[in-house]
């Protein structure tokens, strides 16, 4: 099996490399056959690459631990679910999933444009087969993850115990597929440039894409975020660690592009930035990979060394070169025919929105480069902490949620003195209002009182929309309030939808500022009977239990929890240890409500005293987070629904889908 | 013509109050990273800044005390060649022996993590104070096989606010 994966990636890259030369030959000499030689390649690429995955995957699952990659990541007692996630476990096993994804993606492109975009779809082919043929190169030649050993060992090294958890089986995919989705807006951009066909039909046919790969970064980070606060035990979800980081960067782009490309299609505008921004986006999933892969910044997520740094940079910097060449080469074709009129206008507020995103992700790719930076300048290496992304990003991520609500809902071109006051009266009323009580509430901390206002001002800019809305429906056509609700929703649902990714936004920024700035903490050493109280909680400890089997021995302690007195719960951390790799891990407790979550940590237990440290922290309304999460992930799905069925109807018809239904 | 002029100045200054912003907080929450024996080559360069070690827990040298959390070793190099992604040092330096032997006793207060035991390799962070090293925090790294490692920061007990917020 392990011979067919092996050959299946060798083949699929000599695949990738015809289907580049062809697609591109094809579209120079303007070779019908050629092209769709190309084109087939891109599907013969898939299926290797999917028979390559399936080969590792069934190795996995039948423990074939002479497989070098089988031992070193996966175990005969690791349950069946976390075996598949081992097969992004480990590095090679993640770079042939990558690979996996883009092929499908290329396979559903061809697909979806088997009979339009004619004159792109080589370019497009041609990228896309690049960054697949990078990928492969890599494992064909550099790290095979068929390798076997000259041995067969009795048992594997089992997965990482801290990537044993259900978070870990879902976010890394997630984070690939939103990664991998940013190279295809990247290929049509890059068609387009090449084509010199730079009217909107590559934004109008990647805007799915778009939003597809933002609906994923958007997951990807979010899940990543709740494993860290689950698994690792020290009471947060983000400490600006380089890993994180990566995952981060294309998201602030991306977020960046969702939003200007409407100004491009609306007003002819800003057709170099969000060129910019599209080649930006791709290049930051790239270097993100080569930051965790390389070794080159050292992470928490202590990397071994794999050597292939090097390779991801020449990559990025071949392709960075090749994209910006290009653009600048039909920097001509671009011009913008319109330009700003008044600072009071969409178009500005959309472009500061801009300008604080690519801020933000500029200040976090600083950060996350300083050591390597001071080092090439200073000879010494200098890092920057938590406190310095909190220190910047705090006022622009303020700004950003200000222009959440005023960008909606403000006139295009100029707005008039009498839009301003219909449209932001009650908005800026309740954003008042609500800062007012927090200043009550929450006394000198000014950023998190600016913070709330601002949330409540660009809540209410929302719920006005979906107010007046449906109350126009209900006059004018005598609709019933919920009828109206969802009729407004569905015939617009890509303004709607991203109304409610705002409501979602707002939410996630009031859990993030409260849960770090009026967080509590508090750690003790107990003997079983003892207590420990913070805020309105009491902890008893008493004392542990064991559990054990042939995968993990766990240690529990017993918490009984009150609030006010009243007991409300006992909570068990762990301690476990995990047999395999002879690791011991910390597992926490938490009791999660709406107002607050308490997190529980067992720090340390005595076996011959029975004493215990425990830490306890008081993390105010971060479930908000994760509500906000799934808010901003249905109000995406409202985004995508129609562009399906739409896609689907087209895609039946045969006809070109240049028409679409959204404004 | 004017009009553009005056959006090209208005984002120009945007982007200087960024840039001012991103220059203060580098200044003011920079640390420098380096190992044990590099900082043992001259101890007096770096007495008042903040830092940010690489090194080893030397064998035997861990007291803790359960009861007020107070973790007390001495940190020692790594030996060459074993020391992973976070050896600062590049290829072909050989340790001087007075750095090799620098020896350097570090405090912490709070919940030591998981991985952290004696011949382990660490990262701690704060400041020397009277020759002693005050961490504020303490991350523990392991050159083992694991690629996708990531071992939870334990943070001291009072200073939770001042490093993640």
């Amino acid at each position: 099996m392990s011979d067919i994966g092996r050959l299946a990636i060798v083949l699929g890259f000599i695949v990738a490399i015809w289907g580049i030369v062809a697609s591109v030959a094809g579209a120079l000499r303007r070779d019908d056959d050629l092209v769709a030689s190309g084109s087939h390649a891109a599907y013969a690429f898939s299926a290797l690459v999917g028979i390559a995955v399936a080969a590792l995957l069934y190795l996995l699952l039948t423990h074939d631990f002479n497989v070098e990659y089988v031992s070193a990541y996966s175990s005969s007692t690791l349950p069946v679910w976390y075996t598949i996630a081992a097969l992004w476990g480990g590095m090679k096993g993640s770079l042939l999933w990558w690979t996996f994804i883009l092929a499908v993606c290329n396979a559903i492109v061809q697909f979806q444009n088997r009979d339009k975009n004619r004159d792109a779809m080589p370019w497009v082919t041609a990228v896309l087969l690049m960054v697949g043929a990078f990928f492969l190169s890599l494992l064909v030649f550099i790290t095979n993850p068929f390798e076997r050993l000259s041995f067969t060992p009795a048992e594997g090294s089992d997965l990482n115990p801290l990537l044993q958890n259900y978070w870990m089986t879902i976010h890394p995919p997630s984070l690939y597929i939103g990664f991998v989705t940013t190279t295809v807006p990247f290929a049509f951009a890059i068609a387009a440039l090449a084509t010199g066909k730079l009217g909107d039909t590559w934004i109008r046919t990647t805007r799915r894409w778009a939003i597809f790969s933002w609906f994923f970064l958007t997951l990807g980070n979010l899940f990543g975020a709740a494993w860290a606060y689950v698994v690792l035990g020290w009471g947060g979800y983000w400490a600006w660690d380089p890993v994180e980081n990566a995952a981060f960067m294309p998201w602030l782009t991306a977020t960046a592009f969702l939003h200007s490309v409407t100004i491009q299609e609306k007003k002819d505008m800003l057709k170099v930035w969000n060129m910019v921004l599209v080649i930006l986006t791709f290049a930051l999933t790239i270097f993100g990979t080569f930051l965790t892969r390389s070794g080159v910044i050292s992470s928490v997520h202590s990397f071994t060394q794999s050597g292939l740094g090097p390779f991801f940079m020449g990559f990025l910097l071949a392709m960075l070169a090749l994209s910006l060449g290009l653009l600048v080469w039909r920097l001509p074709l671009l011009k913008s025919r319109n330009e700003l009129e008044s600072v009071f206008s969409r178009e500005a507020a959309f472009l500061l929105n801009n300008l604080a995103l690519v801020g933000i992700a500029f200040t976090v790719f600083w950060g996350t480069v300083f050591p390597v930076i001071s080092e090439w300048v200073r000879g010494v290496k200098i890092t920057v902490g938590p406190p310095f992304f909190n220190r910047v990003n705090a006022p622009l991520a303020l700004a950003l949620v200000f222009l959440m609500g005023v960008g909606p809902v403000i006139a295009w071109r100029r707005a008039s003195w009498q839009s301003l006051q219909r449209s932001f009266l009650w908005p800026v009323l309740v954003g008042l209002s609500v800062g007012a009580l927090a200043l009550a509430q929450a006394g000198g901390n000014y950023y998190a009182v600016v913070a709330f206002s601002f949330a409540a001002f660009a809540l209410t800019t929302v719920w006005t929309e979906f107010w007046r809305g449906m109350r126009v429906r209900q006059a004018m056509l005598g609709e019933k309030p919920w009828t109206a609700l969802s009729r407004l929703i569905g015939k617009n649902r890509r303004r709607y939808g991203g109304y409610i990714v705002h409501v979602g936004t707002a939410m996630v920024f009031v859990g993030i500022v409260a849960s770090s700035v009026f967080k509590v903490e508090v750690q003790k050493g107990l003997e079983p009977g003892g207590t420990v109280s913070i805020g309105r909680y009491t902890l008893r400890y008493d004392g542990v239990r064991t559990e054990s089997d042939a995968h993990v021995d766990k240690t529990l302690a017993q918490i009984a929890v009150s609030r006010d007195g009243e007991p409300i719960a006992t909570l068990e951390p762990e301690k476990r240890f995990y047999k395999k790799p002879k690791q011991p891990t910390t597992e926490v407790a938490i009791w999660s409500t709406l107002g607050a979550d308490l997190y529980v940590v067992l720090g340390s237990y005595d076996p011959p005293t029975k004493s215990a440290v425990i830490q306890v922290f008081v993390n105010p309304l971060i479930s908000w987070m994760w509500i906000g999460g799934v808010v901003m992930a249905l109000g995406t799905a409202v985004c995508m629904w129609p562009s399906w069925s739409e896609q689907m109807s087209t895609v039946a018809a045969g006809v070109p889908s240049g028409t679409r239904t959204a404004s | 013509m004017n009009r553009k002029r005056k959006f090209l100045v208005g984002s120009a200054l945007i982007v200087a109050a960024v840039a001012a912003l991103i220059w203060t907080a580098v200044r003011e929450t920079s640390a420098y990273f380096m190992t044990v024996d590099e900082w043992a080559a001259d101890p007096g360069a770096h007495s008042s800044d903040a830092l940010r070690l690489a090194g080893r827990v030397s064998q035997g040298s861990v007291q803790w005390n359960p009861r007020t959390l107070d973790l007390a070793f001495v940190l020692q190099p790594i030996p060459k060649g074993e020391g992973g992604t976070h050896e600062a040092r590049r290829d072909g330096d050989v340790l001087p022996a007075s750095t090799a032997q620098a020896r350097l006793p570090v405090e912490f207060n709070g919940i030591v993590p998981d991985m952290f035991a004696d011949g382990r390799d660490v990262i701690v962070e704060g400041r020397v104070v009277d020759g002693v090293f005050r961490a504020r925090s303490l991350l523990t790294t392991c050159p083992s096989k694991y690629e996708a490692e990531r071992q939870k920061p334990a943070e001291a007990g009072g200073a939770t606010g001042e490093t993640k917020t």
